[in-house]
């Protein structure tokens, strides 16, 4: 089923998304901005409703203002802790009506193709996007491979980081760039609104059972490609889009890893009585 | 003797309300100050604008004698803080939570791939002195209380610093844990490194003070006392009665 060229290049895209989502979404979590990744799907629309009505590539714009959401996020979020969540609010929702408006300008081409991008297809994911895809990648994971030290310092405790002379904001905004990148990166083939659900659920999933910050990151790994993956595959068989298969089977995994947490605990005090 | 740092007339607001004033003090290498204070006298607050923590309104702080310079870039200085600071959302092992202050932009990158054997043996060593070597690779989150301080005191321990701020250390801690913290600080002080600890109560940390400040105040807090912990008996004298009512909990337990 992967031998059609469409299909090649969506499964690269698929396993670019599976890997490098979760591996972002281990911050997020840990920083409690789980919700953040689905703030920058909404404005990333913003930037494929801009790309339907000025011709240019959807990937490239909604990258640029995806990133740009994130910076402004985080200057919103540093600047006021009370008022900055109703800020997110609208930020967010200012998203989604401008792209879809935005779109629909556009004429009919835009609203059609709307759909495959809200929710992933995996037709569309065309040369030029594997390229940027895994150009946005390579510097990506190059940031990661750089800076995790750090995020992961002001994701367990910013006063301790500052003490540690790491710029927390700096670090902050380039973890919520790294979210945006990872958001686009995902829109091809989970879709803006889901995308941030591999962020999110393989981690919960992994954090059942593991006891450190190092085995939650591999094992929501592992998680999300057999998600992204199998969800392609789904979609290769069916009519079911991609991202909500992927999405259903991040959640399956994350259900039986918790209902057998739960199982073993209760068994275990039942032990000890 | 040189100093770690000197504070000048440091004036800071918490939202909006002025809580210090007027603050002035030195504190001196190799030296365990107490600092104390009833609540609300903004001992923790004075501490947190010390490490740039929070934003002061007025006045000079300045770290080891060099104005200007961020502390930071000497990577001497770890606050040991009251409680976790919620490490709960995703596990975190005791190893990776006592690293985590390992990381600093003094260190090249590269260091922290490279000398990984070397930064394992540091944060074992932390553990070490702390006596929570077992529990290396246990949830943070899974430890009991006494040993959550124990771990919070070695992630200071493995930052390399020789400059604590110790906020309460043993509020809510049982006796037994309070004596080996106390262990714990005594053998830092007697390695040579500058305490300061935040309490509002002496009685346990009295053996380890050479040093007491106490600040209070009606509504905006400044020092009250500063000198030898033996001093403040003093305030039982008659004239210092009105200086007892705001040294609180500090002045009430050296009363009995």
């Amino acid at each position: 089923m992967f031998n059609a060229d469409f299909m090649q290049r969506a499964l690269i895209a698929a396993m670019i998304v599976g890997a490098m989502a979760p591996l972002i979404g281990v911050f997020l979590v840990q920083r409690r901005l789980a919700l953040l990744g689905d703030g920058m799907g909404h404005i990333a629309l913003t930037g494929v409703g801009i790309s339907f009505l000025t011709g240019t590539g959807p990937v490239a714009t909604a990258l640029v203002v995806a990133v740009a959401g994130a910076v402004l996020i985080e200057v919103i979020r540093t600047r006021s802790r009370a008022a900055g969540d109703l800020a997110l609010a609208l930020l967010f929702y200012g998203g989604i009506a401008g792209g879809v408006l935005l779109a629909s300008l556009a004429g009919g081409r835009g609203s059609t193709s709307l759909n495959a991008y809200l929710f992933g297809s995996i037709s569309t994911v065309t040369h030029t996007d594997l390229y940027i895809l895994g150009g946005t990648t390579a510097v990506s994971a190059l940031v990661m491979l750089v800076f995790a030290p750090e995020f992961l310092s002001i994701s367990i405790d910013s006063d301790n980081a500052v003490i540690a002379g790491i710029r927390v904001r700096v670090i902050g905004t380039l973890l919520a760039a790294l979210a945006a990148v990872t958001v686009v990166v995902g829109m091809r083939v989970v879709g803006l609104l889901l995308v941030s659900a591999i962020m999110i659920v393989p981690v919960a999933a992994a954090q059942q059972w593991a006891d450190s910050f190092r085995t939650t990151a591999i094992a929501a790994v592992v998680i999300g490609l057999a998600a992204t993956v199998s969800g392609l595959a789904v979609s290769s068989y069916t009519p079911v889009p991609p991202g909500p298969a992927s999405v259903l089977f991040a959640l399956g995994v994350f259900i039986v890893a918790a209902l057998t947490r739960t199982a073993m605990r209760a068994i275990r005090q039942r032990g000890r009585i | 003797m040189t100093s770690i740092v000197d504070v000048h007339h440091l004036e800071v607001s918490v939202e909006g309300t002025k809580v210090l004033r007027n603050v002035s003090l030195a504190i001196e290498r190799g030296t365990c100050t107490a600092l104390l204070g009833a609540n609300g006298s903004g001992k923790t607050t004075f501490v947190r604008a010390l490490l740039g923590l929070q934003p002061a309104d007025d006045g000079q702080i300045i770290w080891f004698n060099e104005p200007g310079v961020r502390y930071q870039s000497h990577n001497r200085v770890a606050l040991v803080p009251q409680l976790l600071p919620g490490v709960v959302s995703v596990p975190i092992s005791v190893h990776e939570f006592v690293a985590s202050s390992m990381s600093t932009p003094n260190h090249r990158w590269l260091w922290r791939y490279t000398a990984r054997k070397s930064r394992a043996a540091r944060v074992r060593a932390a553990l070490q002195d702390v006596d929570l070597e077992a529990k290396e690779y246990r949830r943070i989150d899974a430890l009991s209380g006494g040993e959550q301080r124990r771990a919070l005191l070695a992630r200071a321990i493995a930052s390399g610093a020789d400059v604590f701020f110790f906020d309460e250390p043993l509020a809510g801690v049982d006796l037994l844990h309070q004596e080996r913290l106390v262990v714990a600080m005594q053998q830092l002080i007697a390695n040579g490194a500058t305490v300061v600890i935040v309490a509002h109560e002496l009685e346990a940390i009295a053996g380890l003070v050479t040093r007491a400040v106490v600040l209070g105040g009606t509504g905006e807090c400044s020092v009250l006392y500063d000198g030898g912990p033996e001093g403040i008996p003093g305030l039982r004298s008659h004239e210092d009665h009105h200086l007892h009512e705001h040294t609180g909990d500090a002045g009430r337990l050296l009363d009995i």
